[in-house]
């Protein structure tokens, strides 16, 4: 264990003095993350799909829907569903990102101020259409009773007979104030929102994670190559504590990389990353998993320039699978599966569980796939890696 | 004199071809070995599995009596271990890489900081030591690089081949180094394709070819073993007949010539021979100006052996 330490340390210092390094673990992550973050989180083209599903047999529930297609112009989409099973599982299968539901005897219950609601449902993780659809909502609500109770108190009071009588404008007055009891429900499906820096700081964190921790697996051939490894190994200590202490140096850095990013992107994006618990947990496991691609990988190279290539080149497409750079649930449904074959697509749904407030018993699944991934790949990379070494 | 490295039938082969063929050898305490031979000739193998980086085939390797494995950690202790890289961390100080090699052997505190400080002054680099390595000339490197294999005191020092790609100062520099360190009675295993190198330095010779040791001696009795006479050329004034004739009467000498200044002389063992040589010239009224020996070197052994030179 003190031989690992010592060879960790040395690790670190080595790192801090290497301007790359530097640039991968904290400045390139953050910069993007700053970047990425502004872009989504700004003022970006809209458009959606509402699914409504209309239960009402008056014409209320009509004029709603008609409402809603014209009223929003190109921007919405409305796909009718028959049921509110189907408005859910559009939403579930994103084929709308809200649906409205109007209840059977809407109309009626209006009309005889009996209580009822349109229920909006939200997906999760597309808040804009969310509030759009509940805004909408809302606006429709107050439209109807506003109108239809104005003018039922009216006619109630004779307005028919007596047009011109001042009693009779402030009792349309006041009865418009009131609100005959019809309501909105607000429901969600598919997970909890996220917002663009609360993704985005995790997604960067991880991705540049993935390079930066691959210095300690592809830097074993450069000390190969230049003598030092042979040194360590000529020492009176064991093959397995001086790759420890490589590994463990590359596991530092990911660390302190990570809590930088968390730290930084919190105080200037406002993400949230969870509690500090959590973070440390999933970053461990993610690191693990990382150093056991980018050791296996390593074994396949000669070269310490052929191992960061082809490592490289894995950590990429893990990346693109994994929901690093787009939204994974803005992802086409085979994207969205594939994730889950990349410690990416598991280490980002752990970060959005914790900054949902899932808590620490919230990251168990992506715990567990993670360290699985270590596992496998650290056993193939350490077959291989034994030749690697010793000849 | 105890053995501190007792290398025996070492053998390892890469694919079909036998890299070290039945290499065995041993180094005393405080004796200076030196495996000679040319590039590709099996040196670097050799020590690769002296020092347990290599796995052997078959063959046996005890460090100061301790059978060398996989796990040795007493074994391992007792070698400093000199790579034919300059195997040094350019982005730290010299100070910096030698705790970090000293302490890979246990040594710590205040302790380390004093064979930091002995280790840079052995090599004149007491003044650079907290320069990062980046900012040395490859013959400080190259110095530097012998001090980390130093630090923690071994019993044996094993040079790979120290001075490769070296200018000629640095050169004499690392010499006078292995040389110091030799007269402080540690014992040396010393590669080197530099026939002058291992004249220089070693007590014993292996010389190794196809991954074989061929021949082993010291310089002497591998010199003898070639059977070829020594070229004793003198510069002298005077009766240089007499002095021809007397010698010519001389236990030893095959053949004796006169000069246009002098008389050359041919026997075997020059060296040994040289204070009667000189005697009897100068009783025959020659006053000796100069002499040479030309004896036949390490070069034309190896020659001898393998009808190559060690260049080739």
């Amino acid at each position: 264990m003190r031989t690992a330490l010592v060879i960790a340390a040395k690790e670190l210092r080595l790192r801090v003095r290497d301007k790359s390094a530097i640039v991968f673990a904290f400045v390139a992550p953050l910069f993007l993350a700053l970047i990425i973050s502004f872009a989504f989180g700004g003022d970006e083209g809209f458009d959606t799909v509402f699914a409504v599903a209309n239960a009402d047999d008056g014409d209320l529930g009509n004029t709603f829907v008609s409402v809603l297609e014209r009223g929003l112009g190109d921007a919405v989409e409305v796909k009718e569903a028959s049921s509110e099973a189907e408005a859910r599982s559009m939403i579930e299968k994103q084929e709308a990102f809200g649906a409205f539901l109007i209840p059977e005897g809407f109309t009626q219950a209006i009309q005889q101020g009996a209580a009822t609601e349109i229920e909006v449902i939200r997906h999760a993780e597309a808040p804009i259409s969310g509030e759009v659809a509940e805004a909408f909502a809302e606006a429709f609500v107050t439209e109807v009773n506003a109108g239809r109770l104005a003018v039922a108190t009216a006619v109630g009071a004779g307005a028919l007979e007596k047009p011109d009588s001042p009693g009779l404008q402030v009792l349309i007055e006041r009865s418009s104030a009131q609100r005959i009891p019809i309501g909105m429900k607000d429901g969600r499906i598919g997970g909890t929102a996220v917002n663009s820096a609360s993704y985005f700081g995790p997604a960067m964190a991880i991705f540049f994670l993935s390079f930066s921790v691959q210095f300690g697996t592809t830097g074993i051939l450069r000390e190969r190559r230049e003598g030092t490894l042979p040194r360590m190994l000529a020492s009176p200590n064991s093959a397995t504590s001086i790759l420890a202490g490589k590994l463990m140096g590359a596991f530092a850095l990911g660390m302190i990389s990570l809590f930088v990013m968390d730290a930084a992107t919190s105080l200037l994006l406002g993400a949230v990353w969870g509690p500090v618990l959590g973070v440390f947990a999933l970053g461990a496991a993610t690191i693990f998993a990382f150093l056991g691609v980018a050791a296996t990988g390593t074994t396949f190279a000669r070269t310490e320039e052929g191992a960061q290539g082809f490592v490289g080149i894995v950590m990429t497409l893990f990346a693109l699978l994994g929901g690093n750079f787009i939204r994974i649930t803005d992802a086409p449904p085979l994207i969205q599966t594939l994730s889950l074959a990349t410690p990416n697509g598991w280490a980002l749904r752990g970060f959005i569980d914790l900054s949902t407030g899932g808590g620490i018993g919230a990251i168990g699944p992506p715990m567990i796939a993670l360290l699985s991934i270590g596992l496998v790949t650290f056993g193939i990379g350490a077959a291989r890696g034994r030749k690697m070494i010793k000849r | 004199m105890n053995p501190i490295l007792e290398a025996k039938d070492l053998r390892k082969s890469f694919g079909d071809r036998a890299a070290v063929d039945g290499v065995s050898f041993t180094v005393g305490e405080s004796e200076s070995y030196g495996l000679l031979g040319p590039n590709g000739a099996g040196k670097t193998t050799t020590i690769s599995i002296v020092c347990g980086l290599l796995r052997r085939d078959s063959g046996d390797v005890l460090v100061a009596g301790q059978p060398l494995t996989e796990k040795s950690v007493k074994s391992k202790g007792a070698i400093g271990y000199v790579p034919q890289e300059i195997a040094l961390y350019e982005d730290l100080s010299g100070v910096e890489n030698l705790k970090f090699f000293g302490r890979l052997y246990g040594i710590s505190g205040k302790e380390l900081d004093e064979r930091t400080n002995l280790s840079l002054e052995l090599v004149g680099l007491s003044e650079r030591g907290r320069d990062r390595v980046s900012k040395y000339s490859g013959g400080m490197k190259r110095r530097l690089n012998i001090a980390a294999g130093l630090l923690h005191r071994p019993k044996l020092l094993i040079l790979d081949e120290p001075t490769v790609g070296v200018d000629p100062q640095s050169r004499n520099a690392i010499l006078e180094n292995v040389e110091a360190l030799k007269g402080e009675g540690l014992a040396v295993l010393y590669t080197t394709h530099y026939m002058e190198e291992a004249e220089r330095l070693c007590d014993r010779v292996g010389i190794i070819d196809q991954g074989k040791i061929i021949a082993e001696g010291t310089r002497r009795e591998l010199v003898q073993s070639l059977a070829q006479k020594d070229r004793v050329s003198i510069t002298a004034h005077g009766d240089l007949e007499k002095a021809v004739r007397a010698c010519r009467e001389l236990d030893g000498i095959e053949e004796v010539t006169h000069t246009e200044d002098g008389l050359e002389l041919l026997c075997f063992d020059g060296r040994r021979l040289l204070s009667n040589i000189l005697d009897t010239v100068n009783r025959s009224g020659a006053e000796v100006i100069g002499v040479e020996i030309l004896e036949p070197d390490l070069e034309a052994v190896f020659l001898n052996l393998t009808g190559k030179a060690l260049r080739d």
